[in-house]
């Protein structure tokens, strides 16, 4: 008993001099030492057979260091190298991709990134229809690039198994339904619905709340609109477009917040977080 | 027929009583486990992390556990002199490699059974249901596992514990990076390099040929011609081997 005491005491005296040395040392993040590894393409080879488990290794720290500073700076210079290096490793990896893409596009509004991103897994996985669907659609949603994004969706039609919501988006683009705000919330419920992880989620979640509040707001100022050219003032306020019976109810905002009249627009209050 | 179930018998049973079976072992076991409490930071790919792991952990730590101990297969003949005494008995010195080499794969597929099904209790912990295709993976992987068990035997014949082990582990590593050979061939501008070069690609033992575990992770089987061609490559591979073995073993004195 004496003798389990002594290595159960020693190892706890190890644990501790463990993390003292590593806040003496100041242990930077592990991810940003897989920069200095070789590329992917070179780490392939290293690898040998076990190259999806390297790629899961840095995918966990890539988890780690997007955890950490979306809870910091929120700033992430190294999310496309390291995505690069995770997809250089596991060609198959579609979540890398999606996650990786999204995140630059929502993080970094670096549309080359995801270019390049998205362009690699088509290339590597030209049977996918998940890679042209996804590029249609953060060029949809994100960069307002809706020709690119309907030539995404019509390739997206192409591929084996694509499913019915591949057509229904190229349908929407071939109808020229452009800058359409249904048609990007549709998107973003459908983004909601299929990703796998709650981040995702959250940011998708987001975004269909922005995209709820801009229908909102287009749909107030066009009855404001109409309120003024039929009355022959503005109105003072949401009240008073619902008791003349321009609306039905004034819509909840997505943010718990409200809508007011200024002027001959309306303008949203956002509460602060 | 006789001589190599007692060869492969006896071979086993020495086998079993190393330590550093067990430490190998239980390392690999470590690892499937530690793969399991991974799975809150993967963000959605803890079925694909703990398949990974699991498939890596099996592999990785059986082709160590056969570069270590493969490469003292017959050496410990020499060693302890037994080597005398089973020469001195009917059983033919062919029969002494092919012992060798089953003794040691039952072992090894003992080994990769008992790590699989450990990984299907996770898997089933992880996703609620055994996802059995994670076997078809392996399949390819005990051919490979079988060319290295040869190539120490081929090296044990005539060099020593060291060199044999290390040999092994070159042609794993060469076995693995050798389609980068074929690039070069094609690249190459000098006939005979180009000559060389395919030559060495097509005679070194091809390793890629049994590496499924991508495909496997993600649903995809490959064709049955595949599993054909790789069973007859990995057979034939392995009866090339034993057989040289068998000839240098058969000319060699005994001092």
């Amino acid at each position: 008993m004496k003798k389990f005491f002594y290595v159960f005491l020693l190892f706890l005296i190890v644990i501790n001099l463990s993390y003292r040395l590593d806040e003496i040392r100041g242990v930077k993040e592990k991810v940003e030492e897989i920069l200095y590894l070789p590329k992917g393409e070179i780490l392939k080879y290293i690898a040998l057979d076990h190259r999806n488990t390297l790629s899961d290794y840095f995918w966990l720290l890539f988890i780690q260091y997007y955890g950490h500073h979306l809870q910091t700076d929120l700033q992430f210079p190294y999310l496309y190298p390291i995505t690069d290096i995770i997809t250089d490793l596991d060609e198959k990896f579609l979540h890398a991709y999606t996650f990786g893409s999204v995140n630059i596009a929502h993080h970094l509004k670096d549309k080359l990134s995801v270019k390049k991103l998205l362009m690699k897994a088509m290339y590597k996985n030209p049977e996918k229809w998940e890679y042209p669907f996804w590029m249609g659609f953060l060029n949809y949603v994100f960069f307002k690039d809706y020709k690119t994004a309907g030539i995404f969706f019509k390739l997206s039609t192409f591929k084996k198994d694509a499913p019915p919501v591949c057509y229904r988006f190229y349908a929407f683009t071939y109808y020229k339904k452009l800058k359409n705000l249904e048609i990007a919330l549709k998107l973003w419920e459908y983004m909601y619905n299929s990703v796998k992880s709650e981040v995702e989620k959250e940011i998708a979640k987001d975004y269909i709340k922005r995209t709820i509040m801009k229908i909102h707001m287009r749909d107030l100022n066009i009855l404001i609109k109409k309120f003024k050219e039929k009355e022959g003032y503005s109105p003072l306020s949401l009240r008073e477009l619902l008791e003349k019976g321009y609306i039905k109810e004034i819509p909840k905002h997505p943010y718990d917040g409200y809508y007011i009249i200024r002027g001959d627009t309306v303008e949203s209050i956002i509460p602060k977080r | 027929m006789k001589g190599i179930i007692a060869i492969a018998k006896n071979t086993f049973k020495e086998l079993v009583r190393q330590k550093i079976f067990f430490i190998i072992v239980i390392f690999g076991f470590s690892l499937l486990f530690i793969s399991f409490f991974l799975y809150p930071l993967s963000v959605g790919e803890q079925s694909k992390i703990i398949r990974d792991f699991g498939l890596s952990a099996i592999t990785f730590f059986n082709t160590i556990l056969v570069i270590i101990v493969g490469g003292s297969l017959l050496h410990k003949e020499f060693d302890k002199r037994t080597i005398y005494l089973i020469v001195t008995t009917p059983v033919e010195r062919r029969e002494i490699i092919i012992g060798k080499f089953f003794g040691f794969l039952v072992l090894i597929l003992i080994n990769i059974i008992g790590m699989s099904i450990f990984h299907q209790i996770l898997i089933f912990l992880t996703d609620g249901k055994f996802d059995l295709k994670i076997f078809i993976a392996l399949y390819p992987f005990i051919f490979e596992i079988s060319i290295i068990i040869s190539i120490l035997i081929f090296f044990s014949t005539f060099t020593g514990v060291i060199f044999s082990a290390f040999m092994g582990f070159i042609f794993y590593v060469i076995g693995h990076l050798i389609e980068s050979l074929k690039l070069f061939s094609e690249i190459s501008k000098s006939l005979f390099l180009k000559i060389i070069s395919y030559f060495l690609y097509y005679f070194l033992p091809n390793l890629e040929h049994f590496n499924i575990k991508n495909n496997i992770v993600y649903g995809e089987i490959p064709k049955k011609e595949y599993f054909l061609f790789s069973t007859s490559y990995g057979l034939i591979y392995i009866i090339l081997l034993l057989y040289i073995s068998s000839l240098i073993f058969e000319k060699k004195e005994f001092k």
